[in-house]
Order: C-alpha cells, then structure tokens, then sequence
C-alpha cells in the first residue's frame, strides 16, 4: 500500500477551491467529498480541509434532510448515508442528523404487505423492493451496496437518535444482505437471481456487505464462504476501490490478513480516500464503524 | 480491399436505387432520403486482425459521414473486468475507430463510456485492454458515471420518465457513435447499438445498476435514450460476438461481422436478422416504429447480404419465442 501520508497529500491536493472534491476533475460532488472527509478523519487531520469539507456536506442537505449527488440534481439519494457516516464525526454539525437520519429510514424499504409476503414464502416471489434494502435512487429498487451503507451509517448514529425501532431496521437490512449472497458466498450488485443465478461476486460487494455485517446482531450468520472469497479476492485485487473495501470487511471480522503488497494506481478521488481509510481501519481505526463523536 | 467494399457498397446502392429501393411487395412507409439515412452496411471481419481502421474509414466515406473538423465521441460497451470473454466492446475495434475518425480530420476524438454494474471505469478499461490498445487513453477517456451532469427535459416521452441527468460530454459533441458489443439479453432480446446508450446514464446519480431506467421501462428507456440523440453513428462489434445468457454470463459466439449505419434501429434490426432474432418481436424496436414511421422491412443492406453472414444466436430458453422463423 502507497504511503498514508503520501495519500493524505495527495488527496488534498486534489480538492477544489469550493471545500469539495471532484470524483476525478469537474465540480465537487457528495460522494468524493464524505469519502475525504471521512479519510481525513481517519488520519486524524485536524486542518483547514477537514473543516472545509464538514462545512461543504453540511451546506448541501436538502429540506428533505437528506443529501443530493451534486450541486446540479435536487434529488435527495443514497449518498445521504455517506454524508451522515462523515458528519457524525464532527460535532458542530450533530444538527444535521436528525432530518438525515428520517431521510434515511424513510427508504429503507418496509415489510412486504401480507399477500406479497405470503407468494414469496411459497413460490420464491423476490420483490425489487426488499424489505431491508435501500435504494441508489429514490423509488427504484434497493441493491446491495446502498442498503450496506445505510446499514453504516444507521448504526454510527444509533446511540445519538431517538428514531424509532433503528435496531429492527439495522437487523433488517442485514438480513437483506444475507439473503443476496451469491451461490460462491459473496455478494455482487444484488439483483435478482432470475436469468442471472450463475452470477458471481464482485470484491468491491464483498468487502462492504462483509463491513456492514461485523456487528450482525442475531444468531451468527455463516459467512466464512464470503470470509474465504474475500481472502481469495485480495490475492488479485481487481480495483482500488475492491481493495480497500475487501480490507476492511476482513478485518471488521478479525481475519488475518496476509495480501501482497497493493501495486494498481489509484486515479480517482475515491480511490485514494478509500485506501486511506482502509490503511488506518487496519490500524484500529475505521471510521465507517465509529460511533458518533 | 477496403476500396473494393467502397464500389460493392456503391454497386449495390445503385442496384437498390435501380430497384426502386424496395425488398418486399408492399410499398415502404418511409421517403427514399429516409431510405438512404437508414441503409446499413455489413461487412465482413473474420478477426481483429483485419485492418479494422481502412474498414471503418471506408464504411464512413461509404455513409458520407461528415467527419472533418467534427467532435466525435466514441461510445463503446464496457461492461466488466475481462479481456478475454466477449462481454465488452474490442478495444481494438475502438482503436481502429479512433484511427479513422481522426485520419477523416475529426477535430477531436474522445472515448467515453459509464458501465452499467460495477463503478471502478477505468481499472476495467486497463483490465479489458484498452490502455494497451489507446495510446494515450486515459487523457482521451472519460467516465461517463462521473462526469457532471445538465437537466435534460424528455419531451415527448416513450418511458415514464420525464427527466434525466445526463452528462455534459454526451452533448458536448457533433457525432455520438455507438460502438456495442453484438450480444443477446436475457431482458431485452439483443443488446446492440440502441441499448449501449444505457451507458450515458450516470451511475453517480441513478446508481449501478441505472436502475431508475428498468422502472420506467427497459424498452421505452431505450427508445427515449434514441431520441435524445439525434446525431449519432453505429458501428456494431460482431466480430466475436455473444450469445445465450448475454449480455454478460452468454457464451462466445463467432459472427466475423461489422454492422454500421446512421440510423441505429435500423442497424440494430439488421443485427437482429444476422443474429435470426425477429425484429418484429424486439419491442424497442417496435417502439421506433410506432413513433417514428419506420419499418425494419425497409431497410437496405450494404455489402453483405445478410443471408450470407446470419447464423443463429443461441437464446435462453425464455426467449426462444424471439427466434426469426426461416
């Protein structure tokens, strides 16, 4: 893995005049901009761009409470979860949470009404819109990464809000994770098996669905197939991104990691914030499982 | 040889035109212009070891495409990781494209793409070989998942949509020129020049996959995504193309074919019939129709006859009703 400190430099060489970070160039956007907050907390930066970036999220949420993915579009989305993940660690903007949080569990969708329920029980009916899963974009179908960083960010905030039945929620998505797993034990986008049972994992998938598992609260689940697939992903990384989130899945579970030294280039913003988080999550400190402040 | 393709095309146009422009006993519904916008060119390809590059220039001088000083943005299929399965686009085909485009005097080619399922763009494109294959190619890429985004206004809508965000790039061009990996799909029967422009979707807003798009109708986002851009240019890779369980876990199927044409329906209802999928039973396709006054019957084919070059694409078994009989 490249240098933390080379990776915090770069990253912040890389933001724009705004506060906000582009995902490559271009204007600042949601996702690239929690992503380096997030990374910069990780490293304990204390600077001007930590305060910038808190200050940029803060200023785009909508009077919906939730986030849109840039300046550009109204629509509040799934990047809500990774505003609130980097906001909960700071604290002038707690006030923030609230309508953030109601956003949130507001597209997490519900229980299936007792017909529905009563056809997936006896002939496999798989709704798109599974109860526990959330959504990239509001009213369409919920997939496997969104609903693992609502899971996230739910959780960071659970012991500061006063929303109702969030421990149900949290289980709930998870045990939507749980039933999307791949016959190879892993997860890849999520989608239904119909014309795609032969559908296998994707690294990037299976470390985050990993991540957003570490605090399963019921019975244990069986993971070790996706603990062993994660294993096997991290010998041959295909991406940063995969990379990243494969290390912190796995050491979110205690596994011991033995992957050869990370050679691919990070070319977006993502990708560096990403691995810097995950250099220092396997340090003890990952800041997608920290309770708020 | 691409000259002798030059004088078969002509030959043949000319042999069309002497013919009345028309394949079957009833009369076309389309004006001989709309005829002439709406030929399709096959071409024969057997590896991609054939100079691609002359093939596409002469198929561009063949179509009269205005190419000098123009903005062409090459829009190819990448879809995932592999070099190897026939999944994505041939980065040598979109070499050999970006070679002719800019031997015409293109101003500028970009290539720009935003895959449908997995967000890592550029670590995929190393992967399936277009680094190797572009020179210079991440200065003449870009990610269509990320890059910013204007309102566009759907006005007379297929689909239920009434919006999109679109990317800048898509617009900010003089020629879009769809670059699709031939494939079957396991939703919409065959994916080809018309369904690639799922790609201009941006998944930083509507997410991976660009689910917002099979809510409001794969067929009808498809025919809406056609219209929202009128200036464009098909060239289909069917040199190893797809079948079965496409448009990523199909297997690997031979076709040594280029499909290329101004007018995408009608290139990808002559993909169909080398492909012996009825286009009559493609509904994005039908869509086309309804709105647009087009009938695939119509359509004229350069070069090839698609007798010559069909062969049965092998369809999931839920989708053997699309079979082209005969």
């Amino acid at each position: 893995m490249t240098d933390a400190s080379e990776l915090q430099a770069s990253l912040l060489s890389a933001r724009n005049a705004d506060g906000g970070w582009p995902f490559r160039q271009g204007a600042s956007w949601t996702e690239p901009t929690a992503l380096a907050l997030l990374a910069l907390q990780s490293a304990n930066d204390s600077g001007d761009a930590r305060a910038r970036a808190a200050s940029w999220l803060a200023k785009r949420q909508s009077a919906d409470g939730g986030w849109p993915p840039c300046l550009s579009v109204p629509t509040s989305t799934w990047v809500t979860s990774l505003a609130l993940l980097a906001l909960a660690q700071e604290p002038p903007y707690s006030r923030c949470s609230s309508g953030g949080l109601r956003w949130l569990s507001s597209h997490i969708y519900p229980d299936l009404p007792v017909f529905q329920s009563l056809l997936r029980r006896s002939f496999g009916f798989s709704p798109s819109r599974a109860p526990g899963s959330s959504p990239w974009f509001p009213g369409t179908a919920g997939w496997v990464i969104p609903t693992s960083l609502s899971i996230l960010a739910l959780s960071a905030w659970s012991r500061q809000t006063a929303l109702a039945n969030l421990p149900e929620t949290v289980s709930r998505a998870q045990n939507y994770l749980l039933s999307r797993r791949c016959s190879d034990g892993g997860w890849n986008h999520g989608g239904s098996r119909q014309r795609s049972e032969n559908s296998v994992s994707y690294a990037e998938t299976t470390g985050l669905a990993l991540l957003a598992l570490a605090n399963y609260s019921s019975a244990s689940p069986n993971l070790t197939p996706a603990l062993r697939l994660a294993q096997e992903f991290l010998r041959q990384p295909d991406s940063p991104e995969g990379h990243a989130w494969l290390l912190m899945g796995l050491a979110a579970h205690g596994q011991k990691i033995a992957a050869p030294p990370f050679a691919q280039r990070l070319r977006t913003n993502r990708d560096l914030a990403l691995q810097l988080i995950a250099f220092h999550a396997l340090r003890g400190h990952n800041p997608f499982l920290q309770p708020v402040f | 040889m691409p000259h002798a393709i030059h004088r078969r095309h002509f030959f043949l146009g000319s042999l069309g035109l002497a013919l009345g422009c028309s394949r079957r006993a009833n009369a076309p519904r389309s004006a001989p212009a709309q005829l002439d916008a709406q030929r399709v060119s096959i071409v024969r390809a057997p590896s991609y070891s054939h100079d691609l590059a002359s093939l596409i220039r002469s198929v561009l001088i063949d179509h009269g495409v205005a190419v000098a000083g123009k903005r062409i943005l090459l829009k190819p299929n990448l879809v995932e990781f592999s070099a190897q399965a026939p999944i994505n686009t041939s980065p040598i085909l979109v070499s050999a494209a970006l070679e002719a485009f800019s031997a015409l005097g293109a101003a500028r080619v970009t290539v720009a793409e935003g895959p449908g399922h997995r967000r890592m763009t550029l670590d995929m494109a190393e992967a399936a070989g277009f680094f190797s294959a572009i020179p210079r190619f991440e200065d003449r890429f870009i990610d269509l998942n990320t890059d910013d985004v204007r309102r566009v206004i759907l006005a007379r809508p297929v689909s239920t949509l009434k919006e999109l965000y679109l990317p800048n790039t898509a617009f900010d061009c003089d020629l879009l020129v769809s670059l699709p990996k031939m494939k079957t799909h396991h939703w919409a029967g065959a994916t080809l020049s018309m369904k690639n422009l799922f790609g201009v979707v941006p998944g930083s807003v509507y997410g991976w996959p660009k689910n917002v798009l099979h809510w409001a109708g794969i067929d009808e986002s498809i025919a809406d995504l056609h219209y929202l851009f009128p200036r464009q240019f098909s060239i289909v890779d069917g040199i190893e193309a797809m079948e079965g369980n496409g448009p990523i876990l199909g297997v690997p199927k031979h076709a040594g074919v280029i499909v290329a044409g101004a007018h995408a329906p009608s290139v990808d209802a002559t993909c169909c019939q080398i492909m012996k999928i009825d286009p009559a039973k493609i509904r994005y396709l039908n869509l086309v129709s309804e709105r647009s006054r087009w009938d695939w019957q119509s359509v004229r084919q350069a070069g090839e006859t698609i007798a010559s070059v069909s062969a049965p694409f092998a369809l999931h078994a839920d989708l053997r009703h699309l079979r082209l009989a005969g």
